[in-house]
């Protein structure tokens, strides 16, 4: 078993339908236990590289993948989709979120008990909003619902794509304890794509990387 | 000009989330409201794009009421990109997405066509009109919806957290293009500003210092 929680090597990736490749030969290592977050032009592949990671590609979005990408000493695809050790947050958590109540929200996405779940919600300030219906929450409180739900599951490999873009400084600080707080109780590793990461914070991960220095050939 | 007046606002049967703010924006002016989260700062911008009303007080898009003024005559003066710019998309293609519903408001399809592919050219995004704007990435959206918004000429544009999807520097960018064309424009953000607006305010709790 290797020490990588992530390892891609010339990996290239395709849209069907698309005349050119995302990105080509792209190599990234992640050690266990690091918390890696990733920057890099709008539009460049961050998200796919994920979508990747996840398994999400070619599992639901059908696109050509060459290369190696092991995570966690496996190939992705061998994965089963019901117990998998990798939580994803997407872009687009407004898709993702059930309808219902905050603390319903959170028992559904991660089948903790209500106990966890009420601890969790204070931790994150987020007390009074447990009986609100989560659309009626700002996005920023949407996206601690999201990171509260992602981390219940206890994951081994946490996949962010933008966070802290909608979070206050109070809010992203929280964000950043609750992970620390995941990483101490067992190994976790953290890939979280940002534009915007705030500067006090960064104290509290391993590094950051730019998206272009992976394809350099 | 847009004028808010003693505005105020709650959500059906919620608590009172905007509480009596009052706020001036002139043309080519650019006005920055920071605020954290939950403080009010979308529901702001949504009452200044008259996309909701004050359930007290007024806002004045160019000395026209937002409860009075049907949406499509609204258009011509203020558009709003949102925190979520996919929930805005309607086209199948960014041609589509282009020219949906602009005769409505009474322009022409070929000059707000032309005047789209110019700002999105502008703004770095190069794909071809035929592309579904679903397969974009976010960030690409949210200039995509831009072009959109501009390429109908209002004379307001509001930004509803526009760190999200795009990096300080295309921002700058993408805000040092809409100033020297004379839009007004509104930011409304949970970080500290990367560039000097000409009026930086704090919202906090639904009130404006
Ligand atoms: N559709 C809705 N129904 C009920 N309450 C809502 C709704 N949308 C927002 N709210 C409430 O209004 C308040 C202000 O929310 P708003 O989205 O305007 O904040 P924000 O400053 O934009 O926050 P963020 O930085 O997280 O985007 C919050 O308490 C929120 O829960
Ligand atoms: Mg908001």
């Amino acid at each position: 078993m290797s020490e990588l929680a992530i390892l891609a090597h010339h990996l290239t990736v395709q849209y069907p339908e698309s005349p050119h490749p995302v990105f080509q030969n792209l190599s990234l290592e992640v050690s266990l236990g690091e918390f890696v977050v990733l920057h890099g032009p709008t539009g460049c592949g961050k998200t796919t590289l994920l979508y990747c990671i996840a398994g999400i590609i070619p599992k639901i979005v059908p696109a050509r993948i060459e290369g190696t990408l092991q995570v966690l000493g496996n190939d992705v695809r061998s994965f089963p989709p019901s117990s998998s050790p990798i939580a994803f947050i997407p872009q687009r958590i407004d898709a993702a979120l059930p309808l219902t109540s905050t603390t319903a929200n959170l028992c559904l996405l991660s089948g903790a008990s209500l106990s966890e779940v009420d601890q969790i919600l204070k931790q994150l300030g987020l007390g009074a909003s447990a009986a609100l219906e989560v659309w009626k929450l700002s996005r920023g409180k949407q996206t601690l619902v999201a990171l509260a739900a992602a981390l219940l599951r206890k994951p081994r490999l946490l996949l962010i794509d933008e966070a802290f873009s909608n979070l206050d400084l109070q809010s992203g600080r929280l964000a950043l304890q609750l992970i620390e707080q995941a990483r101490r109780q067992n190994t976790l590793t953290v890939l979280a794509v940002e534009h915007w990461f705030p500067k006090q914070l960064t104290n509290m991960i391993s590094r950051t990387l730019d998206f272009r220095s992976l394809v350099r050939s | 000009m847009i004028e808010a007046q003693s505005v105020w606002f709650s959500y059906a049967g919620g608590p009172t989330v905007i509480r009596g703010v009052s706020l001036s924006v002139s043309p080519s002016e650019l006005v920055y409201i920071e605020g954290p989260n939950a403080s009010g700062k979308t529901t702001l911008l949504k009452l200044l794009a008259g996309v909701y009303k004050p359930l007290r007080g007024r806002v004045l898009v160019d000395g026209l009421d937002t409860r009075k003024t049907p949406p499509h005559i609204l258009a011509r003066h203020v558009a709003m990109v949102f925190q979520d710019p996919g929930t805005q998309l309607v086209g199948r293609t960014l041609e589509e997405e282009a020219v949906f519903g602009v005769t409505i408001i009474g322009l022409d399809e070929g000059s707000v066509r032309k005047r789209f592919v110019k700002y999105l050219r502008t703004f770095g995004v190069l794909h071809p009109l035929s592309t579904p704007p679903r397969r974009l990435s976010l960030g690409e959206q949210r200039l995509v919806v831009l072009a959109a918004c501009l390429a109908r000429q209002p004379r307001f544009i509001l930004l509803d957290e526009p760190f999200f999807g795009l990096d300080a520097e295309t921002l700058t960018s993408v805000v040092q293009v809409l100033s020297s064309q004379g839009y007004g424009i509104v930011i409304a953000s949970c970080h500290y500003p990367p560039f000097s607006p000409n009026k930086h305010l704090h919202l906090t709790d639904g009130k404006l210092q």
